[in-house]
This record gives C-alpha cells, sequence and structure tokens, in this order.
C-alpha cells in the first residue's frame, strides 16, 4: 500500500520535479551567458554612474571624503560662466559637426560605390584619420593650423589671403576645432552609409533607371530613404560623440585661448582633477547626461513621428 | 552615454578593479617590508631609477622595493592617486608635482615624516629651503623632495651673432630682453625673438610670477584669502610682454600645451626660451648650439621661480613607512643623487652633492647646468600652497591670453582675473 502510494506519489511528482530541475538548468546556462556581461556593466557603468551621482551632493576633492551640500553644486552651475562658456562650445560644435558629417558622409559614400580600379585604396583614405590616434592627430594639427608656422597659413599667403588667428584666435579656435573633430570622426560615417547603400536591392535601382529616373531623382527619392535608419543612427552616435569631445582638446589647445575652446567633457574633467572640486566635477557631468539623454528621447520622436507619416 | 561620465566613471572603474588588488599585498610581519614605488618616469629617468632600486635591494635585507611606473607619467600620476587613495591600492611612494602637495596632503593616508626629519640621519638641512617648504604642508612633511628645477633663459647663439647682439649677461634686464628680442625678430624668416604660451594651463602662468616678485608683488595676500597678482607690480610684468607681442610682434604666442615651443628652439625659429634643465638632453640631441642665463632682473633682483617635485610617502602601516624613509633616504643621499643627475640632466636637490668629486663631471655633460645650478640660489619662493591656486591660475592663465592677444589692456585683464580669485578664495575649507 505504501509503495503504491509512495509509486503514485513519485509518478506525479517526477512531472513536477522535470520541468524544475529543467528550468534551473535552463537559468544556469543563461546566467552564465548573461552573468559576465551583467558584472560587466554593474561594476563599470551602473555602480559608478551611482556613485557619481551621490559625489555631485558633496563638495568632495576625492582626497577627503567630503561634506553633503545638497543641491549647491547644482545651483552653482547656473552661475558659472565657464558652464555657459564650455554649453556654447559644445553646442556650436553640435551644429556644425552634425549636419556636415551626415551630409559629406552619405555624398562620399556615393562616390565611393561604384566600381573602379583601387576602390579599396579610396575606402581606406577616408577610414584612416578615424582609425589614427586622437593625440598624434591632434598634435599632427597643432602644427598645421598654428598661426605663425602653420600650414594652413602658409596657404593663405600664397593665395594673397589675409592671414588668420586659427587655433591662437579666440574667435576661431573652436572653429577649428570643429573641423579636425569633423577631419577624424566622418570616416565612420561614411563606412556605415556605404554598408547601407549597398544594401540596397539592384532590383529596386534597375526599375528606377527603367522608368527614367535622374541621377538626382535616384538619390532623393531612393538611396535617402533606403539608409534613413542609418541617418537616425549616425544622427544620434554622432550627438554622443561631439558632447563628448576631450581628447583633441587637450593635445591641441587646453581649452585656451581664454576658455574658447573648453568644451563640457573637458570642463569636467579639470574640475575634477585640476581645480580638485570633483563634486562640482560630477554635477556638470549628471547636466551633460540628463542633456545627452533628453536630446536623444527628443531626436527619436521626432524621426519617429516623420517615420509615420511616410 | 555612459562615457558621458567619464572622469568619474574611469574612477570608479578603477576602484572596482583595484579594491580586491590592495588586499592581497597586506600587512606581513615578518621577512622584509615590502614597499611598492610609483615613479613615473619615462625613458632614461625610467631606467636609472630601476637600477638605483635594484642596487638598493641587493644591500638592503630588511626592505624590499618593488618598482611600479604606476601606469601613468609624471602628468598624469594625480588622477591615478587620486583613484587609488580612494579604493585603498595605493602605493608606498609616488612622485607627485609639488604644486598637489596641498591638496595631496589633506588625505588622511598620506604620512607624516615630520618627526624623521628632525633626527640627524635625514639631513633635512642640506635639502634646499624651497625644496622644504615644498614637501611641507602646514607644519606637517608628507615626503622627501625627488627632483628641483628653476626658469633660465635660453639663448640661440646663432640667431644673437646674426643680429648682431651681444650674448646676454647675468646682470641684463626685462628691457634688455625686450630690445633683443625685437632685434631678432624675422618674420620673412619665420624667426621670432621669443615665446609664450597662451594655452589654457599653467605653463603660461608661471613664468609671469618671478617677473611680478622681482617688482615687489606678490601672487596671493600673506594669509592666501586675497589675490594680489594685480599690483602695479603685476600690470608691469605683463605689460612687457603685451607690449612684444602686441608692438613689437616679437613674441610667438603658442597656443599649444608648451612643447611647440621646445620644438621651434630647437630648430632655430627663436632667439629666447624661457624653460629650466629638463630640457637640456633634448637641446643636445638636436644639436643647437645655445647658451644659458639667469632670468633678466629688475632693480638687480634675479628671483626665478621653482617647482620642486616630490616623493609622497602613504602610510599602510607604522613598518612600510619606516622602510619607505630608509629607502628615500638612501635614494637622495648625495651618491645616488649624482648618479641620478648625471643620467638624468636634472639639478642637486642636496648642497652637499656641488661638493663631490664626481659633481664637475656632471657639469661638463650638461653644458649650460652649472648657472641652473648657480641659480638655485634665486629661487627663493615656491608658488602659494593653497588647494585653490590651480584654480587662480586657471584665471590668471586666461588674463594673460587675452591681454597678449590684443583683446584688452592689461589692468583690465588682471582685474577681473583679481575679482575671480577673490570669489574662488573666500570659499571657506580647505
Amino acid at each position: 500500500m505504501s509503495n503504491v502510494q509512495a509509486l503514485s506519489r513519485a509518478e506525479t511528482a517526477a512531472p513536477k520535479r522535470r520541468p524544475d530541475r529543467r528550468k534551473l538548468a535552463d537559468n544556469v546556462t543563461g546566467w552564465s551567458f548573461a552573468g559576465p556581461a551583467t558584472v560587466i556593466i554593474l561594476g563599470f557603468s551602473l555602480i559608478p554612474m551611482a556613485w557619481a551621482l551621490m559625489l555631485s551632493f558633496t563638495d568632495s576633492d576625492l582626497m577627503t571624503p567630503g561634506r553633503n551640500v545638497g543641491l549647491d553644486n547644482y545651483r552653482a552651475l547656473f552661475q558659472d560662466p565657464v558652464f555657459y562658456q564650455a554649453l556654447r562650445n559644445t553646442g556650436l560644435l553640435v551644429v556644425l559637426y552634425i549636419p556636415a558629417s551626415l551630409i559629406a558622409g552619405l555624398l562620399v559614400a556615393v562616390l565611393l560605390n561604384r566600381k573602379v580600379r583601387g576602390i579599396g585604396f579610396y575606402r581606406a583614405c577616408f577610414l584612416v584619420p578615424y582609425i589614427a590616434s586622437a593625440t598624434s592627430a591632434g598634435l599632427l594639427m597643432g602644427y598645421i593650423f598654428d598661426r605663425d608656422f602653420g600650414l594652413m597659413n602658409g596657404l593663405f599667403v600664397k593665395l594673397g589671403l589675409p592671414v588668420q588667428g586659427l587655433l591662437s584666435s579666440p574667435s576661431q579656435a573652436m572653429f577649428v576645432l570643429t573641423l579636425i573633430f569633423f577631419w577624424t570622426r566622418f570616416g565612420f560615417s561614411v563606412v556605415i552609409y556605404l554598408a547601407a547603400i549597398q544594401e540596397i536591392s539592384k532590383e529596386v535601382l534597375e526599375a528606377a533607371a527603367i522608368d527614367g529616373a535622374s541621377r538626382w531623382a535616384t538619390f532623393w527619392h531612393i538611396i535617402v530613404p533606403s539608409v534613413r535608419s542609418m541617418t537616425i543612427f549616425l544622427g544620434v552616435w554622432g550627438l554622443i560623440d561631439a558632447l563628448q569631445f576631450f581628447d583633441l582638446i587637450v593635445t591641441t589647445t587646453k581649452g585656451g585661448p581664454a576658455n574658447s575652446t573648453v568644451t563640457i567633457v573637458y570642463y569636467v574633467w579639470q574640475l575634477a582633477f585640476s581645480f580638485f572640486t570633483a563634486g562640482y566635477g560630477a554635477a556638470v557631468a549628471y547636466v551633460l547626461f540628463a542633456g545627452t539623454l533628453l536630446l536623444i528621447i527628443a531626436g527619436l520622436l521626432v524621426a519617429r513621428r516623420r517615420g509615420a507619416m511616410r | 552615454m555612459r562615457r558621458a561620465l567619464t572622469a568619474a566613471t574611469t574612477l570608479a572603474a578603477v576602484v572596482a578593479l583595484t579594491a580586491t588588488g590592495c588586499s592581497a599585498s597586506g600587512e606581513k610581519a615578518s621577512g622584509p617590508a615590502e614597499i611598492v614605488i610609483w615613479h613615473g618616469q619615462e625613458d632614461t629617468s625610467a631606467k636609472t631609477i630601476e637600477k638605483l632600486v635594484t642596487r638598493f635591494n641587493d644591500t638592503h635585507k630588511d626592505v624590499r622595493v618593488r618598482v611600479e611606473s604606476g601606469g601613468a607619467t609624471a602628468d598624469g600620476m594625480l588622477p591615478k592617486i587620486t583613484a587609488a587613495l580612494t579604493s585603498d591600492a595605493y602605493p608606498d611612494i609616488a612622485y607627485l608635482y609639488g604644486s598637489w602637495a596641498p591638496n595631496v596632503a589633506r588625505n588622511p593616508k598620506v604620512a607624516d615624516l615630520t618627526a624623521y626629519t628632525k633626527t640627524p640621519e635625514a639631513r633635512w638641512q642640506d635639502f634646499w629651503a624651497n625644496e622644504r617648504e615644498s614637501v611641507t604642508v602646514q607644519g606637517k612633511v608628507i615626503g622627501f623632495p625627488a627632483v628641483v628645477d628653476n626658469m633660465v633663459v635660453l639663448y640661440n647663439k646663432k640667431l644673437l651673432d646674426k643680429a648682431g647682439i651681444e650674448h646676454p649677461k647675468p646682470d641684463w634686464t626685462w628691457a634688455d630682453f625686450r630690445e633683443m628680442s625685437k632685434k631678432m625678430t624675422a618674420p620673412g624668416d619665420g624667426v621670432f625673438g621669443a615665446t609664450w604660451p597662451i594655452s589654457g594651463g599653467e605653463e603660461a602662468v608661471w613664468g609671469l610670477w618671478p617677473m611680478l616678485w622681482q617688482a615687489g608683488g606678490d601672487i596671493l595676500s600673506p594669509d592666501q584669502r586675497k589675490a594680489t597678482f594685480n599690483s602695479p607690480a603685476g600690470q608691469q610684468a605683463l605689460d612687457l610682454l603685451r607690449a612684444m607681442a602686441v608692438e613689437d610682434k616679437s613674441l610667438y604666442l603658442d597656443s599649444s600645451p608648451a612643447e611647440k615651443g621646445q620644438k621651434l628652439f630647437e630648430s632655430g625659429r627663436l632667439g629666447f626660451f624661457m624653460s629650466g634643465p629638463w630640457v637640456l638632453p633634448d637641446l643636445q640631441a638636436a644639436k643647437v648650439d645655445y647658451g644659458v642665463v639667469q632670468l633678466p632682473g629688475t632693480n638687480g633682483n634675479h628671483e626665478t621661480v621653482s617647482g620642486p617635485d616630490n616623493w609622497v610617502v602613504f602610510n599602510h602601516d607604522e613598518r612600510r613607512v619606516k622602510a619607505a624613509t630608509t629607502f628615500l633616504s638612501w635614494l637622495t643621499a648625495p651618491e645616488q643623487e649624482l648618479e641620478w643627475m648625471t643620467a638624468t640632466g636634472s639639478l642637486p636637490i642636496r648642497e652637499s652633492i656641488t661638493k663631490l668629486p664626481g659633481y664637475q663631471d656632471y657639469l661638463k655633460k650638461y653644458p649650460g647646468v652649472d648657472v641652473i645650478s648657480a641659480n638655485l640660489a634665486n629661487a627663493k619662493r615656491v608658488r602659494p600652497p593653497t588647494t585653490k591656486y590651480p584654480r587662480v591660475s586657471s584665471f590668471v592663465a586666461d588674463a594673460i591670453a587675452k591681454t597678449l592677444l590684443g583683446r584688452t589692456t592689461t589692468k583690465e585683464a588682471l582685474d577681473e582675473a583679481a575679482a575671480k580669485a577673490d570669489a574662488a578664495l573666500a570659499v571657506p575649507g580647505s
């Protein structure tokens, strides 16, 4: 009797237990895949972010624990002329760089999308600046755009144009840096666009050709809409990239002359590691974070609405 | 997006990574005391220090020194050490610039060597006065002097000869400096009399201080609560540079982080170059026919500025602090120092070194270093030992750039910088 009971219990229990065990095994397998990534994301992103948020409510100099100052760092921010200047400089970069990199990237990608001898070489030419380190690019460009000894002014003189202040001029330095930034980054847009253009199916292009579409019409009505998702991606990517512009500044101007090339991230770095006001620096970093997030959300919403209208 | 928090994130990542590493090298009661040094040196300097450490380990049974570059050059040591202190993974000794001392000293893990420096074996008075001042923060000695330097004027002999000017004599004045620079300037050949950095860093600022001091001014008030660099002495100093940059156009304004000036001097494009002993090995390699002279003077005062660097000691336990002082006493002893100086061209950090027989060979190896070494006597003051100095310096860097570019008058620029500095200095704490 008890045997039968035991048996039936075992029978009824067995099917129940087996999925449990499988579930556990699935969980273990799942976590063993996701675990390392989770640990890395937690350790390198979320915990540091939380820590930085806490830091932004203190007056820490990283040498001593610091006192809690509540929202004072954020309040101080709005009266800080250098912060506003950094905001303006970074904004200028974003406004100039994003459209330029999208337009130039697409045009160059179209030009490079053809079968010519040595096309691989031409393609590589546009990608090399992107691969080059910011340090070498910065040093090189520092020489080219030097006011007194640079190639650029040498060229201007040869062409009979007046000598420009370039990196030595507070009103021109940020434009020059934007140009350098564009030169080092837009190769990435070219590569992405080129890949997207090559994905456009031949039939569509052939159909357009048979219908007698001009080159311009093909470009405007077929290529541009086809790479739309890449344009959104590159826009978001470029925005993040531009808002975090930092490395070239260290190797070209260190924020000078007269703060004319201080960007937000450079200012964060200065505040934390030169001026020993890490708490304040963290507050600036968080404002940048919030601003970036809002801009991206707004951008994506606009892009989505446009997509729905089409 | 995550990178938006670049500075803070890197820092915390280092924290997370190293937090586990430090406990492994915890206290040990028996055997030799193990200490770690982050030297931050490169090339020849790094090799020399590693050689010296090996010799120390071979000759000392009770202390074992482990060399680590600290993963950073001297320039980048501050963020590294900050992260290491936060995460309890700090070394016993680190090479840190003197201007960082006031900030670093606030950390409770910084050792206090004050008592040790009073013992005869430290031979503390043998170090130059400005070095001792630089490693002492509010009466607390936080380490040993490591390297000392001072500012001199290097001149290109060929350019002076070409302009038909006699080489500068030690008793020259700033008016001489201006006139000679003007004469050497030849825009057609791309030659400038001298250079001044206008980037946003300390390199643009520290050269102004000796001019200010010579004219009787000072950077801050004695209690370090008020900026005084906009005094008539400060205006006079910056006015001279402004006249050179704007009127004579004899000053090449260097918007890059300082190194470009040195390269231009090496390639014969600059008549004068204000710098220190560290450029001598490079100048020799570039085969420049150079001369060295002390700074021009004001009313016979040739005061210069110096930036002593320190070996700062951090406290793990008493035994390791003692081991660190044993090692640093050995490393900074005249014999070892002379070897280091001969290899790297840096200046004597102790007066007694100049009396060693090998000192003459060192002088022969680096032509001109005798002038820089003698100029140590003109290095009377260091930059204000306050945690606010880096901020104050950034305001002055702005003022210098604006003035030299002719955007504003000297007085306006300095007054504006002083007002900003006063606001920063008024913030309580530190």
